[in-house]
């Protein structure tokens, strides 16, 4: 717990410094979240190319609005929320660029995390769960599949999912342990 | 502590936050001991551990260390040409407005010039700043209010 307080606090002191206009201090914070914000981009895009230009995107666009980052908040937690709208406009965009016109608004409801129409090799590394996780995912709503990515893949506590999707962390439990139970019946169903 | 009332859905919650390490010490101590003495949690560790080991083994697939070297270099250049493009856009502003205000003297001085068409060109810029102001205070008042400001419309 300690050492978590510790990072967090190191987080706020760079951040000081880059409002101070330290600009090569901001290194420190990219060094640190970078892989992590590749890895929750390539979540959404399904790309690496994208992937790797959205988080860097996500960084610049904090980095612009870091007088507006309130002191004592989660710098990783505020980050993701760049990176979570800049990937959905990403995706919308991509949509109306192959989708005809008249296929648009069907298009919008279509999942854009963990995007159906991907391969999960492009995403996951070779295991032997592979396939068949990544099928029960893709059969989950987008709200049950947006939980378990957060936690699973993304790694977040309650606490940093309850601010990301704005709800209290016992609504954060109550959909994690659902969605966890509806993915755990369509894994016994594909076995 | 017992937890015999605790509804299976209430366990489940509990023994999800442990597995999850989301339990402070003494509450986490208390789920290890009510696993060891009651079936129900131990039930729940069961169905939730098979679901987390199955997620557990999908690794997220990571770059060639190239990519990672780069990374930085290219988040900086960003951030510079961000400013870049602030100074010209300051500087555009200023020589624009110098031109306009240089141009407008010229014409008001100007005594061959007709006061009918003096006095179009003065309400044509009238209505222009009307115009400039009010776009200027609806965008300053929906950016302030717009909990979507992040997203590029």
């Amino acid at each position: 717990m300690s050492e978590h307080v510790e990072s967090l606090n190191e987080d706020q002191d760079v951040i000081r410094d880059c409002q101070k206009g330290k600009k090569d201090r901001y290194r420190v914070l990219v060094d640190k979240y970078k892989v992590r914000a590749y890895h929750a981009a390539l979540l959404f895009t399904g790309n690496s190319d994208d992937a790797l230009d959205l988080s860097q995107e996500a960084f610049y666009r904090a980095y612009k609005a870091l007088s507006s980052f309130q002191p004592g908040k989660n710098f990783y937690t505020w980050l993701y929320q760049i990176l979570r709208n800049i990937c959905i406009n990403h995706y919308h965009r991509v949509r109306k660029r192959v989708v005809p016109i008249g296929d648009i608004e069907e298009q919008r409801g279509r999942p854009f995390i963990l995007p159906a129409d991907t391969q999960p090799d492009e995403i996951f590394e070779k295991s032997e769960m592979r396939e068949m996780v990544w099928k029960a995912l893709n059969q989950l709503s987008e709200k049950d599949r947006e939980i378990l990515v957060l936690k699973e893949f993304n790694d977040f506590s309650y606490k940093e999912i309850s601010d990301i999707l704005n709800i209290p962390i016992g609504s954060v439990m109550s959909r994690l342990y659902y969605a966890r139970k509806k993915l755990g019946v369509l894994l016994e169903a594909l076995k | 502590m017992t937890q015999s009332h605790w509804t299976d859905e209430e366990i489940s919650l509990k023994v999800m936050a442990y597995l999850d390490g989301e339990l402070g010490p003494e509450e986490a101590k208390q789920v290890r001991k009510n696993i060891e003495i009651d079936t129900r949690f131990r039930n729940a560790v069961q169905s939730l551990s098979e679901i987390k080991e199955a997620t557990n083994e999908m690794k997220l697939k990571n770059l060639p260390e190239m990519y990672w070297d780069d990374y930085w270099k290219h988040v900086y250049n960003r951030i510079e040409r961000g400013l870049g493009w602030i100074f010209i856009s300051v500087g555009a502003i200023i020589l624009l407005s110098f031109g306009a205000w240089k141009f407008l003297m010229e014409i008001f001085e100007n005594q061959t010039i007709h006061p009918v068409l003096k006095g179009g060109i003065f309400i044509l810029i009238i209505g222009f700043v009307i115009l400039f102001v009010s776009i200027l205070r609806e965008k300053l008042m929906i950016r302030k209010i717009d909990k979507y400001r992040e997203i590029e419309r």
